[in-house]
């Protein structure tokens, strides 16, 4: 067999990929074995990518490809005397999951002596092997991975070695030794190979001719593995006398009775009669590590950044300091710690808070808060009449264990991992399995899983140690659909480019999610602002490339991977969308962004400021992986260095998402960017504060709100405190009858002071989300379906799908923004269908976070079209009648009771006399200049209370929740 | 007056309005002051551009499926010369599907207007008005060979990202001029290929997204604004606003200053006019026997797409800042892998009447100045030949024009080689044309920026240079 030339061609494109700025020239440039000058010393050549051979299967036969015709066979019924079974084909083996041919301590494989290696007496040589070695307790207690020649027999020392042999004495402590003969031996010493018993290593030996000790050279993984090159190794300097046995050629493991076996994986082995020099050796080695995956000691070095004082100084990468809460000048409104850090902040401005909201409106903004869904009047009159002080305790711990917490804040957490049911662009297929992962999250919220499972669950639930637990196993698979809902570009023709599409959106993700850093930014060059570097963009990109979304490469109508997760008789099999791990692999640098401009191999691993921050200590701080020689994709150490409670922004930047959720603006305004370029803590201690309270809590979510709204800070009313106004600014949605005193002309002292509200003078007013707005209007017509919803939206999709075509799958083309299902179904908003780029208008309209990428804080944008929804659109003018007719049916009511009904269903508070006076005339006129209709009265009086009805859903303060 | 003494005899009039004004009297007063109003509320408010410059709004032709440029636009002689050999320099590293030998262009072409720039037989009305037209022979879309991609890398920037479109940057330099009105309105968009992507906003606020009228899928004789049509007779309507807006004041009034409950009491007022203002716009029997003539409404196969025309000048006119023109899949698609005869042919009769009526309109009303047209495709086709009668996707070299606002008629610009095939001078990739469309609006590409996810973000994101050659 030869090389084929694409192979050449491939390797030589990537030869010139390395000649930029970026590689600095200190990577190894690429060689193939057989390349130019070498061609002439190579000897043997065995390669396990060669061998078409299923999985398990016998190698009788590994052919020799170094044009020399010594192919190995199996020993035993082979070769007369032979003891030696042969190795088994493994397809995915421990190297790096490459196929290799495996080993153990029954099996031996051997070349013929009649046709012997070119290597006599004291001849120069190089071996080079990639293998992934276990120890064992086979005797004798040497492994003979690889020999030439003749091994003396230990009774008879000859006085010179006659053999080449690469052996690890496990009887020495695992001593790795390029053995001569008996006693005749260069060894690194004891100890030496135990660090990389179950690594994939590249292990180089070369000798010139000259004394066995100070000529021989060990590298692993390019490096020079002698302690220096002018200190000799261990062993007796004789010089050595390589001759043949006529019983057999060159040999691996057990070959015949005296021979030592070895257990593990091999994956190409290679023979020079002449000593590599360093560039020639480095040029295969990096063959070898480009081919296997495997990264050379020379590369780690050349991605390993520098930083600047300021770049490691910056504020988001220190350790979280957990300070005491300060001192302040009005104790009296000091309800939780927290509060003490917003109060002297105030108070060194002169400020203080806002005086405490009263009950109906904080029952209003906490349930609005905690579960999307307005209070309704059994609640709030509960509420009136607790009078304990633990009344509001109650309510949030109430709300907290509801089923509708999870739908309102898993909701939150589905707009910053860009959750859809479609690919987007042309394709926009359906991902019909996506709605199992928007369940999980809402199912996470609602058990409160910690944070850090969280985390850990949604990057690689599937790498997780196996469980017996079956509703684990479901749940952490269908976690990592995380990876899965983002876009795709189906229809690209340039599919390795629609992969790494792919993985930038993975990275982007994460990046923002988890850490607040915009590590995407570094996908074409080095980031502008922050300290994260290309090379630690590409070190995430060969861990998310190293996991498959894909089936196949074709993409066939189900392109992505969707599989059963148990099937039960009788039950339709539990079907979820998640990646596959594959096999592990490296990206070299895109320069540019491009990736036909290669620059140098990176490393899988972290990013390297946020490490170094942490791990100060940690040798392989660099790669954050546990060696460059990892055999899996980083994935699941990737989600724990990420969960670590020791990663500086982890714990900050998720409490600042949940205060960003509670008062509207993050503590960090910039929710997904703790960067350069993002916004500084308004309070910096307050924010490491709660990141200190989150991680001794558990990391639960539910505890960090209970933390912040039971605080006066959270308590507090949306009008502030005005000089000698202090009755007047207090939030009045309870208010006395009829007329409300006019405000003052000009704004008083602190809002000229925080026109922004930057210091929490007072509870930010919030407009109610999309969903919000759905739900509350289904809510208050009476016609909210409160069960949570399953696979309706999925079904609905692939009802409305057509076929596009084989390649592109299924597009929701039937499944327009005014579809009916989006105002019909009777669910909860978060359970609608979300079809990428053709969002219903209840959405679109209404600012919900566009699912083409990560939305931290959604638009508040206020525009006509808003308004037109809210007067003509079907949904709202038929929820109307229901609520009319809600109020309507009641018959013994007076009109004066249903006014009042309707006012605590849609504002949670009772109706003023003036307001009162005002409805009346309403319905008296509409009702009056109905007159000329021929319709019956009955209809005539439903119209005008669904005007009257509607004309409450138009109101901000239906909109808007103080 | 300064802005903000103004805003402060808003808020002062809003107050004592609240403490017992009649609601008729702030009513009044809202519209009267609807421009200072958005001006501290409205996002969508009028704005001045970087720097003086003739175009102050956009008309967007888009035609769906890719417009083959040697058979438009761009004559190649030497294609009729080796019709049926081979090409004989190195195809594209990309292609859709594989092709043949060269296809000489089954239409003629000849010279037109005082200019003299060559237009084929497929479109003689747009040749007739071809002295207002600036061809830009040059255009170059990347790598873009699927209709997705390319599509939104015409639209938006970018084939891969979401990213605002066009008419969404424009708004958000520009805002509009009747807020009565959507500011950016797309006529007929396709649903697939990107779909609203094309006219999204992306990260921009969703007030600059495109308003859709119609679909691809729908003849746009049925096409209309959603939510449009009041629910309940106006009068009723109005007895409803007058409470919604009674009971918002007395809100506004007890909880204290904010712009966003401000800016949404005057929406409600807006959305009650735009019901009034926006069929008056969209109906076309008010425009005269002969202008309706002379768009080919009324008349087959031009009734459609003149519709589009027309609306589209009626919408400007009214103060609409970018209209897009689709020509969209899949009811209108000018994809002609195979029978291009056919396609090209019918498609071209569709469109060529009503986009020529259109410019003469313009012109003779006196808009054509400071409007701006673009008549655009995703991609071109190849010179070579697929199967007998097709051409496959070409984005490495195609055709595109502009007329009015600021661009030099009569020009062609840009050159690809013998056959069509490459760019062979004055390349202009889709960032330099997006750059250009900017500069002749008055923006610096550069400098029109929104923040985004830790950077700022532009239309032309690292590259884009104006082709200042087709300035007038």
């Amino acid at each position: 067999m030869r090389v084929p030339p694409l192979l050449l061609a491939l390797s030589l494109l990537a030869h010139l990929g390395c000649q930029t700025d970026i590689a600095r020239g200190q990577e190894p440039s690429l060689l193939i074995p057989n390349a130019g000058d070498l061609a002439k010393s190579l000897q043997l050549w065995l390669r396990a990518d060669d061998l078409a051979l299923t999985d398990g299967e016998s190698v009788f036969i590994w052919p020799d490809q170094s044009g020399h015709g010594r192919d190995f066979s199996a020993t035993k019924g082979v070769r007369p005397d032979g003891v030696g079974m042969p190795a088994k084909f493994a397809k995915e083996s421990t190297l790096q999951r490459r196929p290799a041919v495996r080993f153990d301590p029954a099996t031996g494989l051997a070349a013929s002596p009649h046709n012997p290696v070119a290597i006599q007496g004291d001849a120069e040589l190089t071996i080079l092997l990639v293998i992934n070695l276990q120890p064992h307790d086979a005797q004798p207690p040497h492994d003979g991975v690889i020999g030439i020649g003749n091994p003396a027999n230990p009774a008879v020392d000859p006085g010179k070695p006659l053999a080449a042999l690469v052996q690890i004495n496990r009887g020495e402590d695992h001593a790795l030794h390029f053995a001569g003969g008996w006693n005749h031996d260069a060894s690194l010493g004891a100890g030496s190979f135990k660090p990389l018993y179950g690594k994939s290593i590249i292990l180089s030996v070369t000798k010139r001719p000259g004394p066995i000790r100070s000529t021989t050279r060990f590298f692993i993984n390019g490096e020079l593995a002698n302690k220096s090159a002018d200190v000799p190794l261990e062993g007796r300097d004789t010089v050595p006398d390589i001759q043949h046995r006529a019983d057999i050629g060159a040999y691996m493991g057990k070959a015949l009775s005296w021979a030592g076996s070895f257990r593990g994986d091999v994956g190409e082995v290679i023979v020079y009669n002449k000593a590599l020099n360093d560039a020639e050796r480095q040029a295969v080695e990096g063959h070898l590590a480009d081919k296997f995956g495997i990264v050379l000691a020379s590369q780690v070095a050349a991605t390993r950044a520098t930083f600047t004082p300021e770049e490691t100084s910056f504020w988001a990468y220190q350790p979280v300091k957990d300070a005491a809460p300060p001192n302040v000048k009005n104790a009296a409104r000091i309800k939780s710690p927290l509060d003490r850090f917003l109060l002297a902040k105030l108070e060194e401005q002169g400020m203080t808070l806002a005086s405490p909201a009263d009950k109906r409106t904080l029952l209003r903004r906490v349930t609005f808060d905690l579960i999307g869904l307005p209070p309704s009047p059994e609640e709030i009159a509960a509420f009136l009449k607790d009078e304990s002080p633990q009344a509001f305790e109650t309510v949030v711990n109430r709300l907290l264990d509801s089923p509708h917490y999870g739908e309102r804040w898993g909701r939150h957490w589905l707009d910053v991992v860009r959750y859809a049911e479609s690919t987007a662009n042309d394709a926009n297929a359906v991902m019909r399995y996506a709605w199992r992962y928007r369940n999980y999250v809402i199912d996470a919220f609602n058990r409160d899983l910690p944070y850090d499972q969280f985390i850990v669950e949604q990057l690689a639930g599937d790498l997780l140690p196996p469980t017996d637990d079956m509703s684990a196993r479901i749940r952490r698979m269908t976690a990592t659909g995380y990876l899965m809902v983002g876009p795709k570009a189906l229809a690209e023709t340039d599919k390795e480019q629609s992969r790494l599409d792919i993985v930038d959106d993975q990275i982007d993700v994460t990046g923002r999610a988890f850490l607040g850093l915009t590590i995407a930014c570094a996908r074409c060059h080095d980031h502008k602002f922050d300290a994260i570097r290309a090379v630690d963009y590409y070190a995430l990109a060969g861990i998310f490339r190293s996991t498959e979304p894909f089936k196949d490469e074709a993409r066939n109508s189900s392109m992505w991977w969707e599989f059963p997760l148990f099937e039960a008789p009788g039950e339709k099999p539990f079907m979820v969308m998640a990646p596959q791990e594959t096999t592990p692999r490296n990206l070299r640098v895109h320069l540019r962004g491009n990736r036909f401009t290669l620059g140098q191999v990176v490393p899988r691993g972290f990013v390297q400021v946020v490490g170094r921050a942490f791990q100060p200590d940690s040798p392989n701080t660099r790669v954050g992986l546990e060696s460059p020689t990892y055999g899996g994709s980083g994935r699941l150490e990737l989600a724990q260095w990420i969960a670590s409670k020791d990663n500086p922004l982890t714990a900050r930047v998720m409490v600042n998402r949940i205060w960003q959720h509670h008062f509207g603006k993050g503590l960090v305004a910039t929710s997904d960017n703790f960067g350069m370029r993002g916004e500084r803590p308004s309070h910096p201690e307050l924010l490491d504060w709660l990141a200190a309270r989150f991680i001794e809590s558990g990391w639960s979510m539910k505890a960090m709100h209970r933390l912040i709204c039971l605080s006066s800070t959270f308590q507090q009313a949306t009008q502030r405190e005005r000089e000698g106004d202090g009755e007047r600014g207090r939030n009045s949605n309870d208010p006395t009858a009829g007329s409300f005193p006019p405000l003052p002309l000009s704004p008083s002292p602190p809002l000229q002071t925080d026109p922004d509200n930057h210091w929490l003078s007072s509870f930010p007013r919030r407009r109610l989300s999309a969903e919000e707005l759905r739900d509350a209007v289904l809510a208050v017509s009476g016609k909210l379906d409160r069960k949570p919803g399953a696979d309706e939206s999925a079904t609905i999709l692939w009802k409305e799908a057509e076929v596009q075509d084989e390649k592109r799958g299924f597009g929701p083309n039937r499944m327009q923004a005014d579809h009916p299902f989006y105002t019909e179904f009777p669910k909860r908003s978060v359970y609608l269908p979300i079809v990428r780029n053709l969002l219903p208008d209840v959405f679109a309209l209404f600012d919900v976070a566009d699912p083409n990428g990560v939305t931290t804080l959604r638009n508040d944008t206020t525009v006509p079209s808003q308004s037109l929804f809210l007067l003509n659109s079907p949904f709202v003018r038929e929820q109307s009648r229901h609520l009319a007719q809600r109020l309507l049916s009641d018959d013994k009511a007076t009109d004066e009771q249903r006014l009042q009904r309707a006012h605590e269903l849609a504002f949670g508070r009772p109706l003023t006399t003036n307001e009162l006076a005002q409805a009346r005339t309403f319905l008296d006129a509409y009702l009056s200049a109905q007159a000329a209709q021929a319709r019956p009265e009955a209809d005539r009086r439903l119209s005008t209370w669904q005007s009257y009805c509607q004309a409450l859903f138009c109101q901000n303060e239906f909109f808007y929740v103080e | 007056m300064t802005i903000g003494s103004q805003d402060l005899n808003r808020r002062e009039a809003l107050r004592r309005a609240a403490c017992g004004f009649g609601h008729v009297a702030l009513l009044g007063l809202l519209t009267e002051q609807a421009r200072a109003e958005t001006a501290t509320t409205n996002p969508l408010a009028a704005k001045s551009p970087h720097f003086p410059a003739k175009a102050k709004r956009v008309i967007f032709l888009f035609m769906h499926g890719g417009v083959s440029h040697v058979d438009t636009f761009d004559p190649k002689p030497e294609l009729a010369k080796r019709n049926g050999q081979p090409l004989p320099i190195a195809k594209p590293k990309f292609e859709f599907a594989p092709t043949g030998n060269l296809l000489a262009s089954p239409w003629k072409f000849a010279k037109h207007g005082q200019s003299g720039v060559e237009v084929s037989e497929l479109f003689p009305e747009i040749g007739s008005v071809i002295d207002d037209i600036c061809v830009i022979r040059s255009m170059n879309g990347a790598d873009q060979v699927s209709h997705g991609p390319a599509l939104l890398n015409m639209n938006t920037g970018s084939g891969v990202f979401a990213r605002p479109s066009l008419g969404a940057w424009t708004l958000y330099g520009l805002g509009t001029e009747n807020q009565n009105l959507p500011g950016f309105i797309s006529l007929s968009p396709s649903l697939y290929h990107g779909g609203a992507q094309n006219y999204g906003s992306a990260f921009l606020p969703a007030s600059f997204q495109g308003t859709r009228i119609g679909d691809g899928s729908t003849p746009f004789q049925q096409a209309a604004l959603s939510n449009l049509k009041p629910g309940d007779d106006p009068s009723l309507q109005r007895l409803q606003l007058n409470l919604i807006a009674q009971r918002n004041r007395e809100h506004l009034a007890r909880v204290g200053d904010d712009p966003r409950l401000e800016a949404r009491i005057a929406a409600f007022e807006m959305s009650f006019r735009m019901q009034m203002e926006a069929p008056r716009v969209m109906d076309l029997s008010q425009e005269s026997e002969s202008t309706r003539k002379l768009y080919g409404v009324g008349e087959e196969p031009t009734d459609e797409y003149g519709r589009e025309c027309l609306l589209a000048r009626r919408c400007i006119e009214s103060g609409v800042r970018f209209v897009q023109a689709n020509f969209s899949y899949p009811r209108n698609y000018w994809d002609a892998h195979g029978d291009l005869r056919n396609n090209h042919s019918s498609n071209a009769k569709k469109v060529d009447k009503p986009i020529a009526g259109l410019l003469r309109d313009l012109k003779s009303r006196g808009l054509l100045d400071d409007t701006l047209v673009i008549f655009g495709t995703e991609f071109g086709r190849t010179p070579a030949a697929q199967g007998n009668d097709g051409r496959d996707h070409h984005p490495h070299a195609f055709s595109i024009w502009l007329a009015g606002g600021g661009v030099r008629g009569g020009l062609a610009y840009g050159q690809t080689d013998d056959f069509g095939y490459y760019v062979a001078a004055n390349k202009v990739t889709m960032p330099d044309f997006h750059a250009t469309i900017l500069h002749l609006l008055g923006f610096d590409h550069t400098q029109l920026t929104f923040r985004h996810a830790g950077r700022d973000h532009r239309l032309t994101d690292v590259d884009g240079e104006v082709v200042t050659d087709i300035l007038a």
